[in-house]
């Protein structure tokens, strides 16, 4: 595996959905290739992100108030 | 209503044969309707979040993101006979939002859709914000966010922020799943390069 078929497989790497052979061909690739090395480790570093820092949260009242109108809604 | 005296004299009385069943009904109509409250309680705590957290990506301020939150649940409460699969409940209901939110895009013409053409969102929503917590990790990774194209930013928040299944993310997104691992795979490259040396 080079350089440009690990980049196209990343996604399939990540979500561990590569044939054993094509997952075995993809480790010793990163075992050897800083470049990708590296943009392995930038885009699960960019996952891990926006994992813990991505999310809009709604505030406790507004939460709050939203579920009880659902309620109210659905009483009528 | 339930009426104890009707239950007890049932069995010598005459009358109380027809109550006993309405007894009996309004009891299954009670567990059911306690049923369909414990599980339009437990979805919504799950999954208002990410239900706000999509349709706030997609129409871009606070209020109309509630609106969506507030009549994606009522939707889903009305239609909960229809959920048979308790575990597509999540995608299912992402996807009322996801509908919803684009909806209200549709019917705001002169608005700004696009988060580029907005002020930006940590001064105008958030006034207790200081401008050095640009810096912060969070309001990075969100900004980066913002600037996705809608299709890439919807699917990674999904994927990623949410953390559905790829065969979910391509459900709520109604496309296949080749083409939700694409969305999601561009996404992540874009924000790898905006976010380069900063996480
Ligand atoms: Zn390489």
């Amino acid at each position: 595996m080079d350089c440009h078929e690990l980049e196209a497989n990343l996604t399939e790497f990540l979500e561990g959905e590569l044939s054993p052979q094509e997952e075995k061909a993809a480790v010793e690739h990163l075992a050897t290739c800083q470049h990708c090395e590296t943009v392995l480790a930038e885009t699960k570093a960019v996952v891990a992100t926006a994992a813990e820092h991505g999310q809009e949260e709604l505030d406790p009242q507004t939460r709050q108030r939203l579920f009880q109108s659902v309620l109210d809604s659905s009483n009528q | 209503m339930f009426c104890p005296k009707a239950q007890a004299t049932h069995p010598n009385g005459a009358k109380p044969v027809r109550m006993l069943p309405m007894t009996e009904r309004n009891t299954v109509d009670l567990a059911a309707a306690n049923s369909r409250l414990n599980q339009i309680t437990s979805l919504f705590e799950d999954n208002a979040d990410a239900a706000f957290n999509v349709a706030y990506r997609i129409v871009w301020n606070r209020a109309d993101a509630e609106d969506v939150v507030q009549s994606t649940f009522i939707q889903v409460y009305l239609k909960l006979d229809q959920l048979q699969d308790k575990s597509k409940a999540r995608s299912w209901l992402l996807q009322i939002a996801y509908r919803q939110a684009l909806n209200i895009l549709r019917r705001r013409k002169d608005e700004p859709t696009d988060p580029a053409d907005l002020p930006d969102r940590f001064t105008s929503d958030d006034a207790t914000a200081e401008p050095t917590l640009q810096k912060d990790l969070r309001l990075t990774i969100q900004t980066a966010i913002d600037h996705l194209p809608q299709n890439l930013r919807i699917a990674v928040v999904l994927r990623d922020v949410e953390g559905l299944p790829m065969r979910e993310v391509a459900s709520v997104l109604d496309i296949g799943q080749s083409a939700a691992k694409m969305r999601v795979t561009r996404a992540r490259e874009q924000l790898r390069t905006e976010l380069a040396g900063l996480i």
